[in-house]
C-alpha cells in the first residue's frame, strides 16, 4: 500500500547505524522495487472486476485449487514418465505423440471441464448459501458484472490448468503423429467447453434456494461436466484420430460451433444475471437481442455450410432437401426452446425500465417486442423464427435452382413454423390462465418448459394411439388428425399434398389469434419520465475513473 | 477522525429528508410483514427502530437496502427511490445486515478493498478509504488475520465498516449490538454518535432498548409491522398513556392510600410491593405536584414521594402487545 512507509519495512538490524550503508541501501531499494511493482499491480487491478480480484485472491489461497494444480503436475509427470517408458526404444522410430497426447487430454479434462465448472458453481452458490450474496447485492456491481466476474475467474483458473499442460502438448507434437490443426482445434473446444459448463454451472447456481434443490443442482452440474467429457472425447478422435482429415469442412463446423457455443454462453450468463437481479428490471431486452443475434448465425452458418460443403444432389445447381430441413429443424428447435422461456416471462416492467421503452411510433411497432412480458416474447420468438427461415429460403433459394425437392423444403420450412406457432402458443395460453389462478402455478420460468414438452409428447403420442385404436391393425397409419406429430407430418411431406399444410395453417391461425388477442398490457406500456430528482442525479458528473497503470511509463 | 473524502462521496444539492418511508407495505402470503409504515430520518439524525421478533424491522430495512421490493408505498434514500432506482441509492448507502457471512481464505483488509472496488472506488482513493476504515472501527491491528478467525464483535466492525467503506450519507444498521459484549457495545455506540456527528443519517434497529435511548435522536416502535409510535425519546415517554411512574410510602397501613389511588381519573396501575405502593400517572410535572398535594390533603401520611419518568423499555412494553403473526 501507498501509505507504508518503506523505512518501516527495512529490517531494524539494517537501519542501525553500524551496519554497512551500502548493503542498508540496497535492502531499501530492493524493497522499494517490490513496492513500486505491488503499486503497479494494484493500479493495473483497477481495471479489472472486483470480483475477479477477490475470487482470484481467494482462489490462490484455496487449498482446492493448489491441490488440484499439483496433483495435475504430478499425473502429468507420472503419465509421461509411464508413456514413454513403455514405448521405449520404439519411441525413437515410431509416432509415439498419438499415446502421450490421449494420456494429456484426459488429464486436462478433470481440472478444466469438471474441477473449475463445479468450483464456478459452488463459488455462486455459496454466496447465496452463506448469505454474502445480500451484500454483494447492494453494491452497485450490476448482476451481469458479478455474473462475468465469476466466470473470468473460472476462465482464469483453466487457463493455468491449460499452461500446465501446454509443454506436455508440444512435447506430443515433437513425438510426431500428431495433428497439429487437430490439436489447435481439440484445446479450442476444451477451453470452449469449460466456458460454456462454467457458464451453465453459474446459471443452475442461481436457482440454489435450499439445500436439498442445491443438491439436486449440484448432481445435475456433475451430470452436465460428464456429458460434456463424453462430447470432447469425441471431438478429439474426430480431430486427432487415425480417420481425422482436418479438410475445411471440419475447419467449418469447428468454428461455427464455436461461434454458436460462444453465443449460448452469453445467453446463458445474461439469464443467470437476471435471475440474481432486482425484480421489475429489464433484463429481457437484451436476452433478445442475443438470441436474436444467435438466430440469424445459425441461419447463417446454415446458409453458408450448405452452400459450400452440403451434400449437392446430381447437378452443382440442385440440392439435397434432407439436410437443409434437419438443419432448419435446429432452428426451430433454437427458436422453440428461446419461445418456451420467452412466454414464461411476467412481463413486470418497473418505472425505471419503463423510461428506456421505445417512444416513437416506429420505435413502438418494430421494437416493442423486445420488450419484456409473455405476449411479446410469443410474437418475438415466432416472428425471428420466420424472419430466419425467410432468409435461409432467399439464401438457398438464390443459389439453387427450385426443384421438386426444394419446394418440399421449403413448404416444410412453413410446417415448422406453423408447429412453433401452435406449441410455443399453447403452452403460453396455459400460463395465461394459470395467471387466474396463482395457487396453482410455481415457478413459471420451469413450468413453462414442462407445459412445452407436455404438449409435444400429446402431439406426437395421440396420433400412433388414435391410429392403432382406429384401424385396429396395431400399425399406425398417417391419417388427417396425426398432423399435429410434426415429426411424421415432416417426415411423410411430399410436394404436392397441401392438405396437412392447410389443417396445420387453420390450427396456428387459431393459436395465434387467441395469443395475439390476449397481448394486453405487454404491448400498451408506454415511456415514463424519470422524475427531477433522477434526472438531477444522472446529470452530476462522472465518478472517478481508474487511472492507467502505464501512467508512470508512458 | 474525519471519514469523508471529498473525493469520492456522492455530490448533490439535495436537502430533504436523508430517509423517507411512505406508507411502505410488504406482504408474505396472508402475513402483512409491513403495514402501512411511514417516517423521515434527518441527515445527521440516529433513528432508533424498535420491535419485537417479527415486527417487521428487517423487512422495512430490506426494502431500503434495495433487497426487496415493496408490495405498496414507497421507500426514498437521499430523495431517490429504492424501487425505481436502486443503482443510485446502493451509491449512497451502506447495509449492516443482521447475519454476516463471510468468503473463505480473506483477511480483513482483503475484504474490505474488495467492498471499496466494488462500490467504485480506485487506485489511492481507495487504499486511503480502506486505511481510514481500518483505523475508524479499530480493526487496523488485525487488518491481516482471516476473517474465520475473528471473534464476533471483530466481525460486526467489520460488518460496519463494510458498510461504511464507500462513505455512505445513509447507513441502515441492522442489530448491530447483537451478540457483542458490554464493551463491544459501547464502543459500537460511540462510533455510531460519531458517524452521526459527520452528518450521516443512521437507522439502526435494536433490543436493546436502553442503548437505543442513550444513542437515537429520534425511535420508531414497531409492531406486527404497523408502527406504533414515532418521535424523540422524551417526546414518546411523554405521549404515552401514563408518563410518569410512581412510587407512594406512608406511616400507616396502605389500603387508604390505594383506595385513594384507584378513584383518581389518572392514575393507573396502582400495586402494592412491600410497604410502598406504586402506580402509573399519567401527566407532566403539575399532575405530579396536585397529586401529592390532594395526598397531604386527603389526610394520608406521606413518608415518601417519589416520580420517575418511565424509561423507554416500560414505554415500548406499554404499546406494545407482545403478538406476533
Amino acid at each position: 500500500m501507498s501509505d507504508i512507509a518503506v523505512d518501516s519495512l527495512v529490517p531494524s538490524s539494517l537501519n542501525g547505524r553500524d551496519e554497512d550503508p551500502i548493503h542498508t541501501e540496497t535492502v531499501r531499494n530492493l524493497i522499494d522495487g517490490t513496492l513500486r511493482s505491488d503499486q503497479w499491480l494494484i493500479r493495473a487491478s483497477d481495471w479489472f472486476s472486483p470480483i475477479l480480484v477477490k475470487e482470484v485472491r481467494q482462489a490462490l489461497k484455496s487449498r482446492q485449487f493448489n491441490w488440484t494444480l499439483v496433483l495435475l503436475m504430478i499425473f502429468i509427470a507420472i503419465w509421461t514418465g509411464f508413456a514413454i517408458s513403455s514405448m521405449m526404444p520404439g519411441i525413437y522410430y515410431f509416432p509415439a505423440g498419438g499415446t502421450l497426447l490421449f494420456g494429456y487430454f484426459f488429464l486436462l479434462l478433470v481440472p478444466t471441464i469438471i474441477v473449475v465448472p463445479n468450483s464456478a458453481y459452488r463459488s455462486m452458490a455459496s454466496e447465496l448459501e452463506q448469505g454474502t450474496f445480500d451484500v454483494l447485492t447492494i453494491t452497485p456491481l450490476s448482476p451481469l458484472k458479478i455474473v462475468l466476474g465469476k466466470l473470468a475467474v473460472a476462465m482464469v483458473q483453466s487457463m493455468i490448468f491449460f499452461s500446465a499442460l501446454a509443454p506436455c502438448m508440444a512435447l506430443s507434437y515433437l513425438l510426431r503423429g500428431v495433428p497439429i490443426i487437430g490439436v489447435g482445434v481439440v484445446l479450442g473446444w476444451t477451453a470452449l467447453f469449460s466456458l460454456l459448463t462454467s457458464s451453465i454451472g453459474i446459471l443452475l447456481a442461481t436457482g440454489n434456494r435450499n439445500r436439498a434443490f442445491g443438491t439436486f443442482l449440484s448432481i445435475v452440474m456433475i451430470l452436465i461436466c460428464f456429458v460434456s467429457c463424453f462430447i470432447l472425447y469425441i471431438i478429439y478422435f474426430e480431430n486427432t484420430g487415425p480417420y481425422a482429415s482436418n479438410n475445411t469442412e471440419e475447419l467449418f463446423v469447428s468454428l461455427a460451433g464455436g461461434v454458436i457455443v460462444i453465443g449460448y454462453t452469453t445467453v446463458l450468463l445474461l439469464a443467470a444475471s437476471a435471475a440474481i437481479g432486482v425484480t421489475g428490471e429489464n433484463y429481457s431486452t437484451r436476452i433478445r437481442w442475443c438470441v436474436l443475434f444467435l438466430g440469424w448465425i445459425w441461419a447463417i452458418v446454415i446458409v453458408i455450410g450448405i452452400v459450400a460443403f452440403a451434400n449437392q444432389g446430381a447437378s452443382y445447381r440442385t440440392l439435397d432437401e434432407e439436410p437443409f430441413v434437419a438443419l432448419a429443424v435446429v432452428l426451430a428447435i433454437h427458436w422453440g426452446l428461446i419461445g418456451t422461456f420467452l412466454v414464461a416471462e411476467r412481463g413486470v416492467t418497473s418505472p425505471r425500465a419503463q423510461r428506456r421503452l421505445p417512444d416513437s411510433l416506429l420505435g413502438r411497432v418494430f421494437l416493442s417486442w423486445l420488450n419484456p412480458g409473455s405476449g411479446t416474447g410469443y410474437i418475438f420468438s415466432i416472428t425471428s423464427f420466420a424472419g430466419c427461415i425467410g432468409g435461409l429460403l432467399f439464401g438457398i433459394f438464390s443459389r439453387f435452382n427450385a426443384s421438386t425437392e426444394m419446394i418440399d423444403a421449403a413448404i416444410q420450412c412453413l410446417m415448422l413454423l406453423a408447429y412453433l406457432v401452435i406449441y410455443v402458443g399453447l403452452t403460453r395460453l396455459v400460463l395465461v390462465l394459470l395467471d387466474f389462478f396463482p395457487k396453482l402455478i410455481g415457478n413459471r420460468m420451469v413450468m413453462a418448459p414442462c407445459f412445452g414438452v407436455l404438449f409435444l409428447l400429446i402431439g406426437v403420442v395421440t396420433p400412433f394411439l388414435l391410429s392403432g385404436f382406429w384401424n385396429g391393425t396395431g400399425v399406425p397409419n398417417y391419417e388427417w388428425y396425426s398432423v399435429i406429430n410434426p415429426f411424421w407430418t415432416i417426415s411423410v411431406y411430399k410436394f404436392p399434398d397441401i392438405s396437412s399444410l392447410l389443417l396445420l395453417i387453420v390450427l396456428s391461425v387459431i393459436v395465434f389469434g387467441l395469443n395475439f388477442a390476449s397481448l394486453g398490457r405487454d404491448v400498451t406500456m408506454v415511456r415514463v419520465e424519470a422524475p427531477p430528482r433522477v434526472r438531477e442525479e444522472t446529470a452530476s458528473p462522472a465518478e472517478t475513473a481508474p487511472e492507467s497503470p502505464f501512467q508512470d511509463i508512458i | 477522525m474525519v471519514i469523508a473524502d471529498p473525493s469520492f462521496a456522492p455530490h448533490s444539492d439535495y436537502t430533504g429528508p436523508a430517509i423517507q418511508l411512505r406508507r411502505l407495505h410488504r406482504s408474505f402470503g396472508r402475513t402483512r410483514a409491513v403495514h402501512d409504515v411511514s417516517f423521515e430520518v434527518e441527515a445527521g439524525q440516529v433513528f432508533g427502530y424498535i420491535g419485537p421478533n417479527g415486527a417487521g424491522k428487517t423487512t422495512s430495512m430490506r426494502i431500503l437496502a434495495t433487497l426487496e421490493l415493496p408490495t405498496y408505498g414507497d421507500a426514498l434514500v437521499d430523495g431517490l427511490s429504492c424501487i425505481t432506482d436502486p443503482d443510485l441509492v446502493r451509491k449512497r448507502m451502506g447495509f449492516m445486515p443482521d447475519g454476516f457471512g463471510t468468503y473463505p481464505n480473506m483477511n480483513c483488509v482483503e475484504y474490505l478493498d474488495f467492498f471499496a472496488r466494488a462500490y467504485g472506488l480506485v487506485g489511492p482513493v481507495r487504499q486511503r478509504a480502506v486505511h481510514r476504515t481500518l483505523s475508524f472501527t479499530g480493526l487496523d491491528k488485525i487488518a491481516s488475520k482471516s476473517i474465520r478467525g475473528l471473534s464476533k464483535g471483530m466481525r460486526q466492525r467489520l460488518s460496519l465498516g463494510r458498510a461504511m467503506v464507500h462513505d455512505p450519507k445513509i447507513l441502515i444498521l441492522d442489530e448491530p449490538a447483537n451478540g457483542l459484549d458490554p464493551r463491544a457495545r459501547i464502543e459500537l455506540r460511540a462510533l455510531i454518535r460519531r458517524l452521526a456527528a459527520e452528518g450521516k443519517a443512521i437507522l439502526v434497529s435494536s433490543h436493546i432498548l436502553t442503548e437505543l435511548a442513550e444513542m437515537c435522536d429520534r425511535v420508531g416502535i414497531i409492531e406486527r409491522g404497523q408502527l406504533l409510535a414515532v418521535g424523540t425519546v422524551d417526546e414518546i415517554q411523554q405521549g404515552s398513556k401514563a408518563a410518569l411512574s410512581v412510587a407512594i410510602q406512608t406511616n400507616q397501613d396502605n389500603a387508604n392510600l390505594v383506595s385513594f389511588l384507584t378513584t383518581r381519573s389518572n392514575i393507573s396501575e396502582v400495586f402494592e410491593r412491600g410497604s410502598i405502593v406504586y402506580c402509573e400517572l399519567t401527566g407532566g410535572e403539575n399532575d405530579q405536584t396536585e397529586l401529592l398535594r390532594d395526598l397531604v390533603q386527603a389526610g394520608i401520611p406521606v413518608k415518601s414521594f417519589s416520580a420517575s419518568q418511565r424509561s423507554l423499555e416500560d414505554v415500548f412494553m406499554q404499546i406494545t402487545t407482545g403478538a406476533v403473526q
